[in-house]
């Protein structure tokens, strides 16, 4: 026993004495609902996870506030009419924080790393493309492509594709995830458990920045214990704000909403192989039988927008369609009738178990029983509904009719957002087309639109495969859920961006 | 006693294989793909096959088992999936922290529990019995999700005398042990009643009155000596499940310990995690009534020398 | 509020250390207080014994505890009367008034108690060294050496061997004699005034009892304490007491001198009581056993029915073959012990036993725990498998019956047990007890032709119940609902429900009440006349298997030492240790009291051996008519 409690005692006492706060620094703590899995963004998945990699690295390309691409260490660039040879101009006078230099070997270091499939990172396919890197002058870097791909600024502004430090990543090998060394505004302190410490770069490139000493990320997933944590300023920004408490951020005059879109799509998908979903009749009447306004009411307590194409607004090439599905239903009625279902039908909606999911898909339910559709809802557990939708090999072995789902296109551009989802060459288990859609027009449209760098052209080609997956509506296009989280009045310069990623290289407290 | 205990460690192995053949076949059965879960929801199907051959999933399920159990055996238990760090340090960090909780809530927990059972014991059916079984008695129905959410508001939102969430000073053990703590205070109330009330009627208790003992002594030395044998183990059996970190208290108060680490780890489908955790309960748990059994020899000579 | 001039008065008039005076105690009961003692008076005299005499129920264990006020821990309150007492300082106070716990100074020290369960009395966790030197820290301000030097000094006072290897022992590594041994030591510490002894020997052997109330009374003798004996065996009684108090009800009945009581009984209740007492050596002379010529007491009345003229019991066919004949039989027990469970040692229960029951008869086994008597009864009963040996029934060999014979033959063999608690389920009817039997071996009860089975085994069982001395309409009841004798006689008719040739009683009685005991004795011995039952009589009480048997065996340590015709056995017995289990029998005469003060010391020894430690075996040698003996040294050396 005494074995157990003389530490525990001593901690108890050394932690009394640390406990008093240090009021001269500028200590900045931000409230994170999990747990940061790496700090290797070659290797992450997780926004969060992204966001916390940014405090500490970037990459060539970056996006500012508003999801618009801006040049970070790279400072130009050109590339050929095929988009498949791309050369960059990289800025110079920035080092890494372990003091080595940033050139154009630390980025082919980098991007051969990152491409190379036997590293077996996670975001390999942001780079797979990628033939040769060569390096042309210490500030000159040229990347030649295996085959045309114009949304290469897009993957490379991707946290994936972020520069860590050369001789960080001979050091630590596969602990580079525990030991990140980049070029950002913060350098690593420490990370246990829940909580992430970093400091102000004192020799970051950007003059003046950053402002903030020492940024701590802490994860707190409990809500109501999140919340807690800003009303008594122990952190100063928390997110993801649950709309439920919302009230509980305006009614502190100390605090501040803040509620913005998202890049996160809510759609029902058809099962575009199966009867009844095969009939585009039937799949504009689901769409014209639902009320968004109500959906967003009622799932996000209005804190949504609505889907108004086949990509969320914050998307780069997005395209508002002019002739919305607005809630009519005697059309829709009309619709099921003359695609031969007069009296509706009876159909199975898949979904993820959490409470939101459940809600959505019963509020969809609800809204299709007015035409007669009968629905039942099945909700699946992430392991379940891995075996049941993603890993079916054929389509025909398909059981999903209709699956109520969520996509966040963290390149912000629209090629993630539609060739995952809506390409005929990506049924499961390839990629995620799960509505088994399959239009010669969309499919020579997103193959278009990635075949060149050409803005001008890949705004034609999504504009195209847009209306005319608008038309088909293979999905049933619910919302675009709002960002929420809560922060200090006194805290400035801090961004909640579209993709769910933080930006904190401005950040200030007053 | 020395050769019992060596019996007893012995005794453990065998155990612990079994344990770890249902451990593994168990976390392996569990439905879904831990390659594409670890692989992430916008990964090509290329980048899944590279994570499963990067985690060994590739490979038969025999030899997967064989490779965990060689290395287990060395307390070597792999990289998280999810973190790829070693789970041992993995686990190693969270240890600590539930560990403490963990104590700082059974040390309250079972003094707060053996007073209010001795007082309503000692004075049964009187008022005092029944306010001490009805805390008792709401104790455990309160939700500790609740109550931890309920204090925060007051200690910290409202008063600012405590800090929400988080581990480091004693400030921060105060909420998550008090609310970790009730339900075992609670259950240790009323067991130690029933357990005290049994004993009281027992002829030597009896016996130490008509020696003239006060009934103070006849309370905390013959009565609760004799009744702390049966309390021992259920203090062994509350420490046991309490070590395995309360996911609630430990979610609420976000507090760093194996609790959200297993919750984390069963969401990832982060099986080495996951079967780590489990071999490393199931050890705490024998290794807890080893120690309840050598208490319980301590307390009760009849065991000590037979 | 009592008059300051009552209270003088008696000061005056009385000379003892003790008075009770109308003592009423109550408990709450579900409908209100139960009066449970009831104005009872009694004095006791420095170096006095009373003994309190009564069965259960009678109030007499309730007394006791309310003169050191412990009645009120346990549930009860002291609702009327005095209890004057006078301390060693000569001061009297009355314990009857002040609260219970502002008594604590006085417990121990003036009074003290020794109870009736060594075995549970004492605490399990501290060692006896502790237990007794805490009353002599408390009372007379020791510290913890000197409170164990005077621990140590009592412990021998007590004689018991080794008392310094005692001191740090626990509880459960002595034997029940020791036990109470201990108790008495604890008791006596503090040199009390007044000790109160509640049923000190009645969960002891025979030979232990002697040896615990000759220890008592040469103690008493040596420090003039004033003794109240609470008992309900008359043996005791005539042995210890000056003068008798007999509770009946809550109600003091009877007082006078032990000779007064004993020769010139004024209550009813008192000549019941007396004439149900079994007293060994009352058949001296006689051949058969003998009925008790019991008295009974009309509830209502308190009036002893006048006993009819006690039957002989003539029922042996001695002309017929054996009904049950055992040969060498042999029963072991290993101890096992350790990781791997390797054999230790073995408990030699029963060794190379040899006897016969015939048909009608009553063959008494007597001895003292552990003598393998009751593993002889469940090894015949097939409740435990014999080692060697062989059981013959009916002239069957029981070992080569097939699992239909065995259940034929536990029909006819029936057992008895001592708990008729323990023996009844509690959620089944009594009718369904007694019917069971029936039910489980298939038994067609003989009956009046065109009967169902179901009604032929209802009237089967208000047969029995009306035998056993019950009313038919008990049937539907539960064995809550009855006191421990009809309990035991509800087990007698189950026993009796498939027509048994053999009941094995083991320790039938031994459990009940005295006037209870005798009307079952009684009550078998009459079954036996009209039914030719033969009985396997199992008993510890000598004074019981007189009244019973037709022939004796007498087991120690696993053997039979002596077997005889009960008149031989009883009357010259051969075997050095039935002359001492015969001798440390209380006599329930207090003329015949034995005035010899020598202390008995020693134990019963053990019946476990390690591997390859045979016992030595001598045959039984005839010494009479059908007296045989074993000639060796077991249990001889006293």
């Amino acid at each position: 026993m005494n074995r157990f409690v003389l530490p525990l005692l001593a901690g108890l006492l050394a932690g009394t004495a640390l406990a008093g706060p240090a009021f001269a620094a500028k200590d900045l703590v931000v409230g994170l609902p999990d747990n940061i899995t790496t700090l290797d963004p070659a290797d992450i998945n997780d926004t969060l996870s992204q966001s916390a990699s940014r405090t500490m690295l970037q990459g060539l390309f970056g996006f500012d506030k508003d999801m618009k691409l801006v040049p970070l260490l790279a400072e130009s660039f050109t590339v050929n009419d095929t988009a498949t040879e791309y050369t960059y101009r990289l800025r110079k006078n920035v080092t890494f924080h372990d003091g080595t230099p940033f050139n154009a070997q630390a980025v082919k270091t980098n991007f051969d790393r990152l491409a190379n499939p036997a590293n077996r990172l996670k975001r390999q396919s942001l780079l797979a493309m990628l033939a040769e890197t060569v390096v042309v002058d210490d500030y000159t870097i040229t990347l030649k492509l295996a085959q045309p791909f114009g949304a290469l600024n897009n993957n490379l502004a991707h946290p994936g594709a972020m520069i860590h430090s050369p001789k960080a990543l001979e050091t630590y090998g596969k602990e580079i995830g525990r030991h990140p060394v980049g070029t950002g505004p913060y350098k690593f302190v420490s990370w246990e458990a829940d909580t992430l410490k970093v400091e102000k770069n004192d020799k970051y490139w950007k003059p003046g920045l950053p402002k903030i000493d020492h940024v701590t990320l802490k994860s707190v997933p409990e809500n109501g214990s999140r919340i807690a944590m800003l009303q008594t300023n122990e952190a100063q920004f928390i997110y993801p704000l649950p709309s439920e408490m919302v009230k509980m951020v305006e009614a502190n005059n100390q605090l501040e909403l803040i509620d913005a879109p998202s890049i996160v799509a809510r759609y029902v998908a058809l099962n575009t192989m199966k009867k009844p979903f095969n009939d585009p009749r039937v799949r504009q009447a689901l769409n014209y039988a639902i009320d968004k306004n109500a959906y967003a009411k009622v799932v996000y307590r209005g804190y949504a927008g609505p889907l108004d194409s086949a990509i969320p607004s914050k998307l780069g090439f997005h395209v508002t369609q002019p002739n919305q599905y607005t809630y009519d239903l005697a059309k829709a009625k009309a619709l099921l009738a003359e695609a031969g279902y007069p009296n509706g039908f009876e159909a199975e909606m898949f979904g993820r178990n959490s409470t939101n999911f459940i809600r959505g898909m019963q509020f969809v339910q609800q809204q299709l029983s007015q035409i007669g559709v009968k629905l039942t809802v099945t909700p699946l557990e992430s392991g379940v509904e891995t075996a049941r939708i993603w890993s079916v090999e054929k389509p025909e072995d398909a059981t999903v009719q209709m699956n109520y789902s969520g996509w966040s296109a963290s390149t912000g551009d629209a090629d993630w957002g539609l060739r995952p989802l809506l390409w005929g060459k990506g049924f499961p288990p390839k990629f995620y087309n799960v509505a088994y859609y399959k239009n010669d027009t969309v499919d020579t449209a997103i193959e278009a639109g990635i075949a060149t760098a050409d803005d001008a052209k890949r705004a034609e080609a999504y504009r195209v495969a847009q209306e005319q997956i608008w038309k088909d509506a293979p999905w049933i296009f619910l919302g675009v859920e709002n960002l929420l989280a809560g922060k200090s009045k006194k805290l400035t310069g801090f961004y909640y961006v579209a993709d769910g990623g933080l930006q904190m290289e401005e950040a200030d407290l007053q | 006693m020395l050769k019992y205990l060596v019996g007893r460690i012995a005794g453990i192995l065998p155990v612990l294989l079994v344990i770890s053949v249902f451990v593994f076949g168990f976390v392996h059965l569990l439905p879904g793909d831990p390659a594409r879960l670890v692989a992430g929801p916008d990964a090509t199907q290329r980048d899944v096959e590279l994570v499963r051959q990067d985690l060994g999933l590739d490979q038969p399920l025999w030899v997967q088992y064989g490779r965990f159990l060689g290395n287990a055996v060395q307390g070597e238990f792999g990289r998280s999936m999810k973190s790829k760090r070693p789970v041992s340090q993995e686990i190693g960090e969270r240890f600590m922290p539930t560990l403490y909780l963990t104590v700082v809530a059974m040390v309250w927990a079972t003094l707060a529990g053996l007073l209010i059972g001795v007082a309503s014991a000692t004075r049964r059916g009187r008022w005092q019995d029944h306010v001490g079984m009805v805390v008792a008695v709401s104790g455990i129905a309160f939700p500790s999700f609740w109550l931890g959410l309920l204090m925060i508001d007051l200690f910290s939102v409202k008063l600012g005398w405590l800090p929400t969430s988080g581990y480091g000073t004693w400030q921060h053990y105060v909420m998550p042990s008090l609310t970790l703590g009730l339900g075992v205070a609670a259950v240790m109330a009323r067991f130690t009643r029933s357990a005290f009330i049994e004993i009281a009627r027992e002829d030597y208790v009896r016996t130490a009155r008509a020696k003239g003992v006060p009934a103070r002594l006849v309370v905390w030395k013959h009565t609760l000596r004799n009744a702390l044998i049966p309390i021992i183990t259920m203090v062994g059996l509350q420490f046991g499940f309490l070590l395995g970190g309360s996911i609630v208290v430990e979610t609420v108060f976000s507090w760093p310990g194996l609790g959200r680490l297993l919750v984390d780890s069963v969401n990832y489908r982060d099986y080495t995690v996951i079967q780590a955790e489990i071999l490393l309960f199931s050890l705490e748990f024998i290794i807890i009534n080893l120690l309840v059994d050598v208490l319980y020899a301590l307390a009760n000579p009849e065991i000590r020398y037979s | 509020m009592r008059g300051a001039a009552a209270a003088a008065k008696a000061v005056d008039a009385a000379p003892a250390l003790l008075s009770v005076e109308g003592l009423s105690v109550a408990f709450d009961g579900e409908h209100g207080p139960v009066r449970v003692v009831d104005d009872v008076s009694f004095t006791v005299a420095p170096g006095e014994t009373v003994a309190i005499v009564g069965e259960s129920g009678s109030g007499k264990s309730v007394t006791s505890l309310s003169l050191m006020r412990l009645v009120d821990y346990a549930g009860g309150r002291i609702v009327g009367g005095r209890i004057r007492f006078k301390g060693r300082d000569g001061r009297e106070r009355d314990l009857a008034t002040p609260p219970a716990e502002s008594l604590t100074d006085m417990r121990g020290n003036d009074i003290a108690m020794v109870f009736q369960e060594p075995m549970t009395s004492l605490n399990p966790v501290f060692t006896i060294g502790d237990q007794i030197a805490e009353a002599v820290m408390l009372h007379q301000g020791l510290d913890r050496k000197a409170a164990r030097d005077e621990a140590l000094r009592m412990l021998e006072k007590v004689r018991i061997p080794e008392p310094a290897r005692l001191l740090d022992r626990h509880p459960h590594q002595l034997s029940g004699g020791m036990r109470q041994r201990v108790m008495i030591a604890m008791a006596l510490s503090c040199r009390p005034s007044l000790l109160i002894a509640d049923e000190p020997t009645t969960a002891l052997d025979v030979t232990i009892q002697a040896q615990i109330l000759r220890l008592i009374r040469l103690l008493q003798d040596e420090m003039g304490m004033g003794v109240i004996f609470i008992t309900h065996d008359m043996g005791v009684v005539a042995e210890v007491a000056d003068r008798v108090v007999v509770m009946w009800r809550g109600r003091k009945v009877e007082e006078g001198t032990v000779e007064r009581i004993f020769q010139a009984p004024q209550h009813p209740y008192t000549k019941a009581l007396l004439s149900a007492v079994p007293k060994l050596g009352a058949l001296r002379g006689q051949d058969l056993p003998v009925r008790f010529p019991l008295l009974v007491v009309d509830d209502a009345k308190a009036e002893a029915a006048p006993p009819a003229p006690p039957p002989v019991q003539d029922t042996v066919r001695a002309a017929d073959a054996p009904l049950l004949e055992v040969r060498d039989l042999t029963t072991r027990f290993d101890v096992r012990k350790g990781i791997f469970g390797s054999l230790k040692a073995r408990v030699h229960a029963v060794e190379k036993v040899s006897f016969a029951v015939r048909p009608g008869e009553t063959l008494a086994l007597v001895g003292e725990s552990g003598c393998g008597k009751s593993t002889t009864g469940r090894t015949i009963m097939g409740l435990q498998s014999a080692t060697s040996g062989t059981i013959r029934f009916d002239g069957v060999d029981t070992a080569t019956l097939d699992s239909n014979g065995q259940a034929k033959l536990k029909e006819k063999i029936q057992y008895i047990f001592q708990d008729p608690f323990a023996s009844l389920n509690p959620r089944m009817t009594v009718g369904f007890s007694v019917a069971e039997p029936m039910l489980v071996h298939d038994y067609v009860p003989t009956s009046k032709p065109g009967l169902s089975r179901r009604r032929a085994v209802e009237e089967r069982v208000a047969e029995l119940l009306t035998q056993v001395g019950l009313k038919p309409e008990h049937a539907r009841r539960y064995p809550h609902e009855f006191s421990g004798g009809q309990r035991q006689r509800i087990c007698i008719a189950r026993a009796l429900a498939c027509d048994p040739k053999l009941i094995i009683a083991d320790e039938a009685v031994a459990a009940l009440d005295v006037s209870i005991q005798a009307q079952i004795v009684n009550l078998l011995m009459e079954l036996q006349a009209k039914r030719g039952l033969s009985y396997l009589f199992i008993s510890h009480d000598m004074a019981v298997v007189e009244r019973v048997s037709h022939r004796v065996a007498v087991m120690y340590l696993g053997q039979i030492v002596e077997l005889g015709p009960r008149r031989a056995v009883f009357e010259n017995p051969q075997h050095p240790y039935t002359r001492r289990l015969m001798a440390a029998v209380p006599i329930a005469d207090p003329s015949r009291r034995t005035r010899d003060l020598r202390l008995l010391t020693g134990e019963i020894p053990s019946p476990i051996r390690s591997i390859g430690d045979e016992p030595a075996v001598q045959p039984l040698v005839p010494v009479g008519e059908d007296h045989f003996v074993a000639r060796h040294a077991v249990g001889g050396d006293f």
